[in-house]
């Protein structure tokens, strides 16, 4: 490692941002935002949390009333009533030592202590370590997606220099910027009084240190600058409040073990979280600078002029998270009961209406078309929306038929004990065909269910198995029922060529006779849909359709 | 049907005060006539160009481009020129023919696929019509960039360092194709820094130095005007060896 | 506004709209925030399920029998320990007390032993601890504050794609051949505006029915328009503030100027909503139905439209 040339390179980041007439806005900013931080005086905790206006209503002791910081409303966060014995009731919490005391008149009967862990908070300079990182956002991704958009990505990695010099001169120059300005801020308060010096100035440049290498961790692939500046402005503040908490909640029980966490660790330690002694300081410190180091090593492991078609596609977890958000919003009002059952409030669920996840799903179902179609050069031709062979529509009248009638062979399979599987049945049978949720909501269903399920699963994984994953979705308590209507839609789609908009006719139908249909007898309704899968398969195309057949093969 | 009246352009350059990058330009090209615009770096063709495109506005002087009044006009003016920058971009993540069909369709091209796929057949680009642009050579880029610029049949062609980046097959495949754009009827400035295909393709020459025409007119008049054999030493003889 | 004009409104944003879904990064940072946020609600509902606090009570070994008994009945574990405070401490109980003195945390169940001990010893008042779980409705407002957290996001993000948009066509050339085309160059500013807002909402949206369902959120069509609103004033505000910039000439500077610009009209609706509310980005927290915001966020899209075609005949 060759230190003249990394300072090259993190002096030319520099002078690419910084000169000009524009070139001032940043550090502008960044000191506008620390300067006032640092030198202005701010009430310590104490004084904040101290004493808070309390509001109390109803009948109200004059000893309490007295008190300055509680104030007679209405509907207070504490109301007192008399119960028939004239005790006097207190609802409402917390209840503040000093009306304890009042409603006590000197002679407690119950003692309350209140006995929780010590949660230290950190003092300001946590924050000059938090903005001088965050600031950087724009620059961190600039300096590596911006230059291959720009192309001179390639001339520096073609120059007699290592990847490794190279990425170490891109974090000296941000992350030197934002150790130097959160330096600059903590000398000022200092100086002013505002603060007093200690170990936690050693942690304090680790952190905007650390965050700029794992930026451009983040962004050693991307090669658009928004996608790049988007990654790191969901991940870094992210990242930074998630590690500092975790190091908070580690720190009630061993702050030495809270500031080997990198980055959390170094951030509460800069704050004096924990007394500002050495051990935590230098724990921190080394943690911190280990973890850049590393992030820096595999950047420039990583790294590459154009990062091209070797790179695994992000877009497909992302369409893939659409898809499971989705899937989730459909099953939450089903599994929700049972979760917040078990996490100890179950009538929420109870009370929340069906209809936003079925909403959530259309949306999430949608949006993942819309992205398909987005991604394909032929949005159509990939969501499989065009004409079908000629004579389906017909079996799709049929179909829809069919399958209004098949919601009677629900009852062949028994109804669960258990009273939250039960209610779990019951709403995704109401679930699977959404009339009740209003006309809009029912087209979007319908739409989505056809485009996922007929238009791309079964043109990717097959008829039977885009069944079985229909089934497993939207009637896994109805097998039954799932795999009729999930077959006979695919029949359906298969016999149109793949288009899905004879599926999307009979569904249509289906929701409309839904209400119109009565229930029959369920072995009937197994025999019918069995007949109508069967005949879609088995049952020779009508003459034009020959025709048209045997022209697409011509 | 381009006509430049005693074009003046300023800038403000923070380190060295207002510049005059056009200083009084007068010229004209007639349709069917490729007009190569030749001149130092810094000497005002890229900013004579971007003026004619509508990308800058004169500080004084007049534009008139296919009948069309500039100044007064430029969304006309626009519909009849297709300006093929330098620094001519495409965007990654479409393709090619995404791309041109785009524009063919603003440009009110009817059956914008058809044409679209046509012109770029014509280009050579049609192994590469579905591949997104981002992973196109810097050559077929410029084959696409063209091709795009072409789209809607523009009277008047812009072309700012048209070969840049291209083989020699394919630098001689869009003189071929200047040339055959002008055989059409449209007038065509071309700037360019390789005398030879300038030599070889142009009808007149305008040699720009400081913002000014230095020389202009046929090869043998300006050969015959500096008393030199080449185009290579005319050009040095006009605007001298110093480097702006 | 003519009918090319309008043709190539559409098919501009359309284009740009494809551009985002097919940058991989781009659309997992528009995905994420559902998916983490809803992520960690889940785990957070799954956590607490499997680690529920113990029901133990720290107690004496000599404590009242009767007491013990008593808290039995309320479903409560006594647990004799030698030191109560540091049994609480430990977390090894949620509460202890030896009949006279009670340590307790932050549960409201805390209430409900403190008046089972004061009605013991006849106290003249003890606390009304009906513990009750809130209800979807009492719960909205944390969802709907859960879901403010994610549209501040979505507001940054709308700076990022307002600044990026133009700093990167304008750097690879893209954006010079738009400008070149038969329209007015207003276009170029109306159709990224049209886009990233487009995008961004409705992501967003989809973020707020999805939280919806697993916890609610209060008013949250109101939410979602105000979500609309500030991505759409966000969008807006980073066209304006990138100025000429480009990768050339320096990104970071605008867009840290954007990004706290936007965070500052955020806190005039918190410091003031009363104005806020009226404000694309501040009325995200300042409330209102959000009408008035979205309209003054299409305002200000004409705005940054018409910025955007001044600095670019001035270029």
């Amino acid at each position: 490692m060759r230190p003249r040339r990394i300072i090259a390179i993190a002096q030319r980041d520099l002078a690419q941002e910084l000169k000009g007439r524009r070139g001032w806005v940043l550090p502008a900013i960044m000191a506008g935002l620390l300067l006032p931080l640092s030198g202005a005086p701010v009430p310590g905790a104490n004084q904040i949390i101290q004493n808070p206006t309390i509001t109390v209503s109803g009948d109200v002791p004059e000893d309490v009333l007295a008190i300055d910081f509680v104030q007679e409303v209405d509907e207070g966060l504490l109301s007192f009533r008399r119960d028939e014995q004239g005790t006097l009731l207190v609802r409402g919490m917390p209840i503040h030592p000093q009306i304890r005391a009042a409603l006590d008149g000197g002679e407690p009967a119950v003692t309350v202590q209140v006995a929780r862990r010590d949660v230290r908070l950190p003092n300001r300079s946590l924050l000059f370590a938090l903005i001088s990182a965050s600031t950087l956002t724009g620059a961190v991704s600039g300096s590596i997606a911006g230059e291959r958009t720009h192309k001179t990505l390639v001339a520096l990695l073609a120059a007699s220099i290592t990847r490794m010099e190279l990425i170490c001169g891109k974090a000296l120059a941000w992350g030197g910027m934002g150790a130097a300005t959160a330096l600059l801020a903590a000398t000022v308060s200092i100086v002013l009084g505002r603060l007093d010096a200690g170990w936690w100035l050693l942690p304090l440049p680790t952190v905007p240190i650390a965050t700029v290498a794992v930026g451009l961790f983040l962004v050693r692939r991307a090669s658009d600058l928004i996608g790049g500046t988007t990654v790191t402005l969901r991940v870094l503040p992210a990242m930074l409040a998630a590690l500092g908490l975790l190091a908070s909640f580690v720190g009630t029980t061993s702050p030495l073990a809270a500031s080997a966490i990198p980055l959390g660790g170094a951030l509460m330690t800069a704050g004096s979280t924990w007394g500002g002694h050495a051990g935590p300081a230098l724990l921190s410190t080394a943690s911190t600078l280990l973890t850049t180091a590393l992030c820096l090593w595999l950047t420039a492991r990583d790294l590459e002029e154009s990062p091209g078609t070797s790179v695994r596609q992000p877009w497909a977890a992302a369409a893939v998270l659409l898809g499971f958000l989705a899937a989730l919003a459909w099953w939450i009002p089903i599994i929700g009961p049972i979760l917040w059952t078990a996490a100890g409030n179950p009538q929420i669920t109870e009370q929340l209406p069906a209809r936003p996840g079925i909403a959530a799903g259309v949306m999430g179902l949608g949006l993942m078309s819309m992205v398909r179609g987005a991604r394909a050069r032929d949005a159509a031709e990939a969501l499989s929306f065009r004409n079908p062979i000629a004579g389906t529509w017909g079996w799709a009248l049929w179909v829809g038929v069919a399958l209004a009638i098949t919601a009677s062979v629900s009852g062949l399979v028994p109804m669960a004990d258990d009273p939250l599987l039960a209610r779990a049945r019951l709403r995704m049978a109401d679930g699977m065909v959404p009339v009740w949720a209003g006309p809009t909501l029912m087209l979007g269903s319908i739409l989505a269910d056809e485009f996922l399920f007929r238009g791309w699963l079964q043109k990717t994984v097959g008829g039977p198995t885009a069944t079985v994953i229909w089934t497993v979705v939207k009637a896994p308590f109805d097998p039954i029922r799932g795999l009729l209507t999930g077959g006979m839609l695919a029949m359906l789609t298969h016999r149109a060529g793949g288009s899905v908009l004879p599926a999307i006719l009979a569904h249509g139908i289906w929701a409309l006779l839904t209400i119109a249909v009565p229930g029959i007898n369920p072995w009937l309704a197994l025999i019918i849909g069995l007949a109508m899968v069967a005949a879609i398969r088995w049952i020779p195309p009508l003459p034009q359709v020959r025709t048209v057949e045997r022209r697409r093969s011509e | 049907m381009i006509e430049i009246r005693d074009l003046v352009k300023r800038f403000d350059a923070p380190s060295r005060g207002t510049v005059t990058a056009v200083a009084g330009l007068t010229l004209r090209v007639e349709g069917g006539e490729v007009y190569g615009l030749l001149g130092p770096n810094g000497a005002g063709k890229t900013t004579t160009l971007r003026m004619l495109a509508t990308l800058a506005d004169p500080d004084e002087g007049s534009i008139v481009v296919a009948g069309v009044d500039r100044l007064k006009d430029p969304i006309g003016t626009r519909e009849r020129l297709a300006y093929v920058p330098a620094e001519a971009g495409l965007p990654e993540k479409l393709t090619p023919m995404e791309c041109v069909r785009l524009f063919a369709r603003i440009q009110g091209v009817s059956d914008p696929a058809k044409v679209a796929g046509a012109l770029l057949d014509r280009m050579g680009c049609t192994p590469y019509l579905e591949t997104p642009c981002g992973e196109l050579s810097t050559g077929m880029k410029r084959r696409v960039v063209l091709a795009r610029a072409l789209v809607h049949q523009p009277k008047v062609l812009l072309l700012d360092e048209p070969t840049d980046g291209l083989d020699v097959p394919g630098r001689r495949e869009v003189l071929a194709l200047v040339r055959e754009q002008a055989e059409l009827g449209r007038a065509i400035i071309l700037s360019s820094h390789i005398m030879g295909e300038v030599e070889r393709v142009v009808d007149r020459i305008g040699i720009m130095n400081k913002g000014q025409l230095a020389a202009e007119g046929t090869l043998p008049e300006i050969l015959e005007k500096t008393n030199t054999a080449t185009l290579d030493d005319a050009f040095v003889a006009l605007v001298g060896a110093e480097v702006t | 506004m003519n009918r090319r004009v309008a043709l190539a409104v559409v098919l501009l944003t359309a284009t740009l709209i494809r551009r985002f879904l097919r940058e991989g990064f781009v659309l997992r940072s528009l995905v994420w925030p559902a998916g983490l946020a809803a992520g960690t609600l889940l785990m957070t509902l799954l956590v607490v399920a499997m680690v529920k606090e113990s029901q133990f009570i720290g107690v004496p070994a000599d404590l009242d029998p009767a007491l013990v008994e008593r808290l039995q009945e309320e479903g409560w574990t006594p647990k004799i320990t030698d030191d109560l405070e540091a049994t609480m401490r430990a977390r090894q109980s949620w509460a202890a007390t030896d009949g006279t003195v009670m340590w307790r945390n932050w549960r409201p169940e805390s209430l409900r032993l403190e008046s089972i001990l004061r009605e013991r010893k006849g106290a003249k008042w003890r606390p009304e601890a009906d513990v009750k779980m809130p209800t979807a409705s009492e719960a909205a407002p944390q969802g709907a504050l859960f879901t403010k957290l994610v549209a501040i996001l979505f507001t940054l993000y709308g700076v990022v794609f307002g600044l990026g948009m133009v700093a990167r066509d304008r750097d690879d050339g893209s954006l010079e051949a738009e400008l070149a085309l038969p329209l007015p160059h207003w276009v170029a500013g109306a159709t990224r505006w049209l886009a990233a807002t487009s995008v961004l909402s409705l992501f967003f949206s989809f973020s707020v029915v999805l939280f919806d369902a697993i916890i609610g959120v209060e008013q949250g069509g109101a939410l979602i328009r105000h979500g609309i609103a500030a991505t759409g004033g966000a969008t807006a505000l980073g066209l304006i503030a990138v100025g000429k910039a480009g990768i050339k000439q320096g990104f970071s500077g605008p867009l840290a100027g954007g990004l706290t610009g936007a965070m500052g009209v955020m806190g005039v609706g918190l410091a003031m909503p009363q104005v806020g509310s009226y404000l694309p980005l501040a009325s995200l927290f300042a409330g209102g139905s959000g009408w008035i915001p979205v309209a003054i966020a299409m305002g200000l899209g004409v705005v940054a439209s018409a910025v955007f075609s001044f600095r670019s005949a001035r270029s």
